[in-house]
Parts: structure tokens; sequence; C-alpha cells
């Protein structure tokens, strides 16, 4: 019986402590109604000094509409910069609230469209789909017998999804994660022997780019971007053939894991050029990239340690990195708006 | 004859060039005749150019319909009207907005729910293998240890109703197996497979109550695999681990090609500005072999170069899942 007697006290306490902030924000409800019937009269001036203690009181649909009431306050009072801070408040709220041709007067449509509203994040899904080459870059050649290496990079695929988030007009911050296909082809020969190599490893790379977006026009924006990316090998598959050129015999071993002969981490620095066209939630892109590794594929351990490779195939693994260059392009959506203040 | 008939054709083209020139400005004349409280008239102008309304005109206009509605107590019509608005604009209720506080109460009592949601889904899966029969070795320690792999998808969802959705799911898998013995001083063999797959699943989630506008839920995904390609690498190892020999193959012909599955799911929804996030933990149990027992030790080389055949396995796997879906089509419902 205490205990229940102790509860309601406490509830009707915290009840009474609640009463001036739940009668004060009632009360501003209350205003908006009034200052709605204030500007039908339009007496302008009652409205601001009515409105003016509820902006720190009332939050979402109410206290947008003490900003628009504010706003149009001021501008029918001929205090433009006044109003453009009510308005700015306004689109803080709400971004993606467009002004209304029915119910907006004309002089505050204009000044809505004046302030610039950006996309704060994009999210892009699935899309960032393009052909891209292999550069292999050795730097470093082991061989058993006297040969030529000869590299050729090779085309493959790379998907993944990027987001960015948009400083301001001009400067985005933009992550990607991807799987990227690097591919390449080696051939080498030595005395009666014509040797093919063909190698593909699977990473998960992720780049970073600081992105500069170019003054275009009303939809289509170029940008150029530059950063670091650091890649994680997933999957490395290696086909070895040998062809004995005198009768044009051959034998080959296929599908060999080459992944525990290689790094697993890959990192780097990249750069691209691209252009977005804006549609109305997101933006279609299309752009070039080129990522410079500056890590060994070879793991030098692990060189010596297959002797099939090199007693059938004569083969030894050389230092080398993989650069690649990437064209790609999707779709990415905004996912949030954010309001550019006058300085 | 000919007369007759460009006279009609005339006044059929005045008639309609009239009537679209009326329509034009019916939103704006609306307004006026809304505010000078001529209401029924501005229903008449409003209902006799919806057809001819587009767009954001033509939600304006049903926004128009529905305030006027309520002011001329006719409670169907502004249903009817309120309906036709916010399956045009489903996010108005998420906007601020001047209408009028009477209105804002009434349309408060409308939720408007996707009726179906498009979505991708990826993640990481860990597979781990249920033994059935041994063709292994009789001396040494054998291990399966469970491996990483990937689940990307997309899917499509129909909300039954609130709490019921019905879920068709297409997914790729990678699935992966490692078996290493261990023969005690003599040379090591480390067997890895990579199965790839492509999966469909017809699944029932039913929706938990929200928690802190995370939505739990749990559900039940029968369906089938098939097996898309397996690649089989083994490494005989030396004692020191220094020296490997390599040994591969393409089983999928030695594979069962179709594996019926049972998945069971728990997860949760997040609404977020644009469309929902997920994160589902999903536990998929394949039903057949891996192995065809037909094709068992069918390729000789193999065989013989590696001294190994393949034990009977069922696949286990334990995935962990993010999604992001859309919302396709929307209804409205008024709550009571």
């Amino acid at each position: 019986m205490n205990s229940a007697l102790k509860n309601i006290a406490t509830s009707t306490l915290f009840l009474l402590l609640l009463l001036p902030f739940i009668g004060k924000s009632q009360d501003c409800s209350e205003r908006i109604d009034q200052a709605k019937k204030y500007y039908n009269n339009g007496q302008l001036a009652e409205i601001i000094q009515l409105l003016d203690t509820c902006q720190t009181e009332l939050h979402g649909n109410e206290l947008w509409n003490v900003h628009r009431l504010l706003a149009l306050s001021y501008l029918g009072l001929e205090k433009n910069s006044e109003a453009r801070q009510h308005v700015i408040a306004m689109m803080e709220i709400s971004p993606e609230k467009k002004p209304n041709v029915l119910t907006d007067p004309v002089d505050l449509i204009k000044l809505m469209n004046t302030v610039t509203i950006i996309p704060k994040f994009s999210l892009g899904f699935g899309v960032m789909v393009g052909p891209s080459l292999t550069i292999p870059r050795p730097y470093g050649a082991y061989m058993l017998t006297d040969q030529v290496k000869h590299y050729t990079g090779k085309n493959s695929l790379q998907f993944g999804l990027s987001s960015s988030y948009q400083f301001n007009t001009r400067l985005a911050m933009d992550l990607s994660v991807l799987v990227s296909t690097k591919s390449y082809d080696l051939d080498y020969s030595f005395g009666n022997w014509d040797m093919k190599m063909d190698e593909k490893l699977t990473y998960f790379d992720v780049p970073i780019y600081l992105r500069y977006l170019f003054p275009g026009k009303k939809r289509l924006l170029p940008y150029g971007q530059a950063g670091l990316y650091g890649g994680y090998l997933l999957l490395g598959n290696n086909n070895f053939d040998a062809t004995f050129t005198k009768d044009e015999s051959s034998f080959e071993l296929i599908n060999i894991n080459s992944a525990n002969r290689r790094n697993r981490l890959d990192y780097g620095i990249g750069a691209g050029l691209g252009c977005m066209y804006k549609l109305k939630k997101g933006h279609l892109f299309f752009q070039a990239n080129y990522l410079h590794s500056m890590a060994n594929i070879s793991d030098a351990d692990k060189r010596y340690t297959y002797p099939d490779l090199q007693q059938s195939y004569q083969y030894l693994d050389d230092d080398m990195r993989l650069s690649m260059f990437s064209i790609g392009g999707g779709f990415a959506m905004y996912m949030g708006y954010k309001v550019i203040k006058d300085k | 004859m000919k007369r007759v008939l460009c006279f009609w054709l005339m006044l059929s083209s005045f008639l309609i060039g009239n009537a679209q020139s009326d329509c034009k400005d019916a939103l704006y004349n609306a307004n006026l005749k809304y505010k000078s409280g001529q209401l029924k008239e501005g229903v008449e102008q409003l209902e006799t150019c919806l057809s001819e309304l587009k767009g954001d005109n033509r939600f304006e206009a049903y926004h128009l319909l529905a305030i006027m509605f309520q002011e001329l107590n006719q409670p169907e019509k502004m249903d009817e009207a309120i309906n036709q608005m916010l399956l045009l604009d489903p996010d108005y209720q998420d906007q601020p907005n001047t209408d009028p506080v009477s209105f804002t109460r009434a349309l408060n009592q409308y939720k408007v729910t996707p009726k179906y949601q498009v979505g991708v889904r990826a993640g990481v899966n860990i597979t781990s293998v249920q033994f059935v029969e041994s063709f292994g070795p009789i001396k040494g320690i054998n291990i399966y240890k469970p491996q990483t792999g990937y689940d990307v998808g997309v899917m499509i969802r129909k909300n039954l109703s609130r709490q019921v959705v019905l879920e068709l799911d297409a997914q790729v898998a990678g699935t992966r197996i490692r078996h290493e013995l261990d023969y005690n001083n003599g040379w090591n063999k480390i067997y890895t497979e990579r199965l790839n797959w492509f999966g469909v699943r017809v699944g029932a989630a039913y929706n938990l109550p929200e928690f802190k506008q995370f939505r739990p839920w749990v559900g039940v995904y029968p369906g089938l695999d098939f097996l898309q390609k397996s690649t089989v690498n083994l490494d005989k190892v030396d004692p020191e681990g220094n020296v490997r020999l390599q040994y591969s193959k393409v089983a999928t012909n030695e594979r069962n090609a179709q594996q019926p599955v049972m998945g069971l799911r728990v997860g949760f929804q997040k609404k977020i500005t644009r469309g929902e996030i997920g994160f589902s933990v999903n536990y998929r149990m394949q039903f057949n072999q891996t192995v065809n027992a037909a094709q068992r030790g069918s390729n000789a080389s193999f065989v013989y170069s590696t001294q190994y055949i393949e034990d009977g396995l069922k696949l286990n796997t334990l995935s962990y899942t993010l999604t992001y879906s859309l919302p396709w089509k929307f209804s409205v419902n008024k709550s009571n």
C-alpha cells in the first residue's frame, strides 16, 4: 500500500514538473493559429512579437509553420535578410519540401528558390559496374632458366557500392566498396618450350576519394577525384600451359589456387574523372578511375615453396604491382539533403 | 453532308478547347472559391477537371478536394480524396504543411504502407559441414574447418498484412569446404572446394511488434539451390609446411546439381529517409549431399595423384546479411 502511494506521489510530482513545459508548447501551438489570423489581417509586426519566443519550444511541423509565418511577415515588412534566415530554417527542417504555388506567395517562392540545397549523403547500389583493365607492373624478375617474360593486362569486371558525403557545393568525399578482378597473361619461353600462364585475382577494394565538382550545366556536373585505396585478396586462380615446340605436345595445370603465393593486402593511390546527371531523387554517374598499386602481389617467402611449378613449368613469381584502369557507371540515390547557409 | 461534318468538327474542337482552357486554371480557381467559402463550386470545378490534371497538379486537386469535403461534412468523399492524394504522394505525412489543424488530425488517421518492396541483399556466410559418410584415410587426423563465403541477391516482398510478408528471393552464393588431413610426419593434405550457387527462395516472414522504430521479424524460407560451379584444389604440404604440390579439378559434374534447402531467418528492418535497411541472420540447411554418389571417384587421375576421395557431406550455412529495399506501389488504410 505504501509503495502504491509512493508511486502515485512520484508520478504526480513528475507531472507537476512537466506541466510548465507542456503548457508552453500548447501555448505556442495556439499562437500559430493566432498568427495565421494576424497574417490574414495584415498585422505582420504582431506575428513577430507573438512567435518570437516559440522558436526554441517547438519542433517538426509546428516549428516549420512558425518559421514560415515569420518569413512571410519579414517579407511583408521588406526585411529580406531576416526573411531569408527563416526560409533557411524552414528548409533545414524539411529540405525536400517544395514551394506550393497555390498557398505560398510569389515572394516566398522566389526566396525559397534562391536557397541552395545539396544532397548531403548519397548511396549507389550495385551499380559501379564497368570494365577494368589490369596493368601489370613487374619490377623484380625471378627466373630458373634464360627466359624473356612478357606480361599482358586483360579486361575484367568491377562492381560494388558507392557512397558519397557532400560537404558543400564543390567538395565531396566518396567511399566505395568494390569487388575487382585483376587478370593478366604471362608468356615466356626457353629452349624448345613455350609457356603460358594466366592469373585472375579477385580483390575486395575500398577506394576513398576527395571529389571536386566543377561548375557545370543545371543537371550535368563534371567532377575530378583523387585519393587512396586499400584492397584485400579474396581469391586467386592460376592456369599454366606448357607446349613443346618440336612436336606441339603440351600439358597443363589448371585452376590452381594462387592466393597462397600472394600477399593478401594491396594498397595505393587513385584518381579519376567523371560526370553526374542529376535526376529527381538521385543522379546517374559515369566515371573513369586509375588505381596505382604500391604493393607487391608476390609473397617472397612462398616463392620457392611450389616445386611442381618450378620443375614442370620453370616458373617463379616475379615482384609485381597490379594497377588498374576502370570505367564505370551507375545510379546513386540521395539519402538526405543539406541547406547551404549564408556566410 | 460535308458541311454538317465540318460544322460538328468545328463545334467539338471549340468545346474541347474551351474545356481545356477552363481546366488549365481549375486548381487556381478552385482554391479561390475555397478561400471565399464557395466550397460546392470549388468541388464541382475540380471534379470536372480531374482527368485533365497530371502530376503535382493532380495531387493538389485531391488535396484541396479532401479539405473541402471535410468542411462540407462529406466523410466518405473525403476518405476517397485522401486515399488518392496519399497514393500520389505517399511521403506527404512526413513533411510539414500549412493544412488546417482539423484536416491534419483527420489525415493522421491514415497510414500509407507499401504493397511491395524490392531490394538487394548482400552479406557474408560461414559454411560448416554435416558429416554423413567417410571415404577418407583410416589413420591420422582429419578436420573440416568452417569457411567464409558470400551471399548476394535480389528480393521482392509482398506485404499481405501488417504482420505477414511473402518474399521471393534470387541469390548467388559462394561457399567453401576446407578439409585438412594430418598424417603425423608424412605429407599432409589440404583439400579446398569452392561451390558457387544460384538459389531461389519463397519465404514467409512474420513482423513482431516495433521496438524504437526497429521492426523485428522471423521467417521461414524454403527453396532450391542450383550448383553453378565446383572447383577443387588439393595441396600436399611437407611436414615443415615449406613445400607444396598442387592438384586441381573442376568437379561440377561430380556434384549434385540441385539442392533443396530450408532457410530460417531472424532480422530487423528500419525505415530511413529513402526506403528501408535491414539486417538478418540466416541459417540454411541443404538436404542433399554435395557429392553425387554415382560420380564419386570418377576422375581417376585426380584420385590416383592425390589419393583422396571426397566424403559424403551436407552443407549448413550461417549468413549475416544487410538488406536495402525500396517501396513499390502503396496502399492507404484508415485506422478505426
